[in-house]
């Protein structure tokens, strides 16, 4: 049972896992996007997530191609797909394909874990979130 | 005390191999000793990948034992700290070397001492890297006796109360049962994370094993949270000795913070921290010591900076723009140790607490 119980707590460590922290900062809630329009810009998947909605959408910025999701039990995940070519490998190795999950409450969700690398990035749990706390110490 | 620590070891953070389990009771811990130990050590090099050959010398080295850490002597890469994270096992985390023309990354790694005091045993890997962008691996065995036995007198010796001696002892007391904490604690937020996973009607109404799954993970978090609960207030109690003698100590402030950190006491945890960073010198050359270390763990074979890498002047200008954490206005801090304090925000407790070593190093 216990050896059981261990191989489950491992695989749940993995990026499927997802944090109990709620966020607690508040954040004023976006107006839902049009639900006959695809979302594929940054603003209609924050006002999606807010609302808890289920949401897939992949977006190349100048830094690289992110991967965002939102569920109906208001767990947001981010993923590091790729990064832009000027990078090293080494830290192309540390980052992409990466990911890391956020829990929050309906209504307040923080658009920094969208908008920016690293803020919010708190509440989550994953191998993205490690090693941006890891990285930061060189910025 | 522990429950589930083999669940932890398998998940783990990076900076620090895992916590081996505990030996068996032993007459002697070198956990316990302040003094120098003599070694001879026979160290076993393989530079195959180096172009180079397995060699074998023998050295004689001392070790430098107060209580819960140690300094080996230069077995080829300079000396180096330790911690104990048991009895008779020594932990030497990763570190970066100066290794002319280049530089050298080893691995962390653990001394395993005999419960006889007679022999230890480790080894480690290491990764070369050239001024000129080459770089080749290779591995360290090290397999030390002594003829001296355990030393005479096991007990702590008596220090001066107020002494750099005895705060140092402290310290490392106090962390020692932190450390207990923060394992508990990170088991704790594992059980919850599952919890919150599986412990759903549609997953678990048909099914038996997520049923019983639920059951034992929270039977776990009971058990990890009163464990907590017995072992906190002590915890706080040692670290407040501490603070009560010398209230901006760098160690025992940082320490305090991630305390405070995994209690949820945001406020708290910020306060500590800032009186930590107010002791500049030590806090850059803290800074400095965890660079080397997270480049050493990540592998990284120069450090990324804003000149080099668009990724950290991207990480630096959103980092720059933050104001809470948390929920709470965090400000700003110096220029020069800001890079360590947004370090301390968003790292696992456990790194964070035992990346900046003790005083001293």
């Amino acid at each position: 049972m216990m050896l059981t119980g261990v191989i489950l707590l491992v695989i749940f460590a993995g990026c499927s896992s997802s944090s109990p922290q709620a966020q607690k900062n508040p954040v004023n809630a976006t107006p839902a996007p049009s639900q006959n329009v695809p979302c594929m810009e940054k603003a209609c998947f924050i006002a999606a997530a807010n609302d808890c909605r289920d949401l897939n959408v992949t977006i190349q910025e100048d830094i690289g191609t992110f991967r965002y999701s939102s569920s109906p039990y208001c767990i947001f995940t981010k993923t590091l797909v790729s990064l832009n070519g000027t990078e090293s490998r080494e830290v192309r190795n540390l980052l992409e394909g990466k990911n890391m999950t956020c829990i929050y409450t309906k209504g307040k969700f923080d658009h920094r874990l969208v908008t920016t690398l690293i803020g919010g990035i708190e509440y989550c749990r994953g191998e993205l979130k490690d090693n941006l706390a890891r990285l930061v110490i060189f910025s | 005390m522990i429950r589930g620590v083999l669940g932890i070891s398998i998940i783990m953070v990076f900076f620090l191999v895992p916590v081996a389990a505990q030996t068996s009771p032993s007459p002697w811990s070198w956990n316990n000793y302040m003094g120098t130990s003599y070694w001879d050590v026979q160290v076993t090099e393989n530079e195959a990948s180096c172009g180079g050959g397995i060699t074998t010398d023998t050295v004689s080295i001392t070790i430098s034992h107060n209580l819960d850490s140690a300094v080996m002597g230069n077995v080829g890469h300079g000396a180096a700290p330790g911690s104990f994270i048991s009895n008779n096992i020594l932990h030497m985390p990763s570190r970066t070397v100066s290794d002319p023309p280049g530089s050298s990354t080893l691995s962390a790694y653990d001394i395993f001492f005999t419960t006889d005091c007679g022999a230890f045993a480790g080894k480690y890997t290491w990764t070369y890297h050239g001024p000129d962008g080459y770089s080749c691996s290779g591995s360290t065995a090290l397999s030390g006796t002594t003829s001296e036995g355990c030393p005479g007198v096991p007990v702590i010796p008596a220090v001066a109360s107020g002494t750099k001696e005895s705060f140092v002892a402290e310290i490392a007391s106090a962390r020692t049962d932190l450390n207990e904490d923060l394992m508990l604690r990170y088991y704790q937020t594992q059980l919850e994370d599952m919890i919150f996973t599986i412990d759903r009607p549609e997953l678990t109404i048909n099914d038996p094993l997520y049923q019983r799954n639920v059951v034992w993970a929270k039977d776990e978090l009971a058990a990890a949270t009163d464990d907590i609960k017995q072992l906190e207030p002590a915890v706080e109690a040692k670290y407040n000795a501490i603070l009560d003698k010398d209230p901006d100590n760098f160690w025992a402030n940082w320490d305090m913070a991630e305390l405070k950190k995994v209690q949820g006491n945001y406020q708290d945890y910020f306060s500590h921290t800032n009186k930590a960073l107010g002791n500049k010198d030590i806090a850059k050359k803290t800074q400095k010591l965890v660079k080397q270390t997270v480049a050493g763990g990540l592998g990284l074979s120069e450090f990324p900076t804003t000149d080099n890498s668009y990724f950290i002047r991207r990480m630096s200008t959103d980092a720059a723009a933050i104001q809470s954490v948390y929920g709470i206005d965090v400000g700003k801090g110096e220029a020069d140790t800001e890079p360590l304090r947004m370090f301390a925000f968003w790292n696992q407790p456990f790194d964070a607490v035992n990346v900046v070593g003790l005083p001293g190093y």
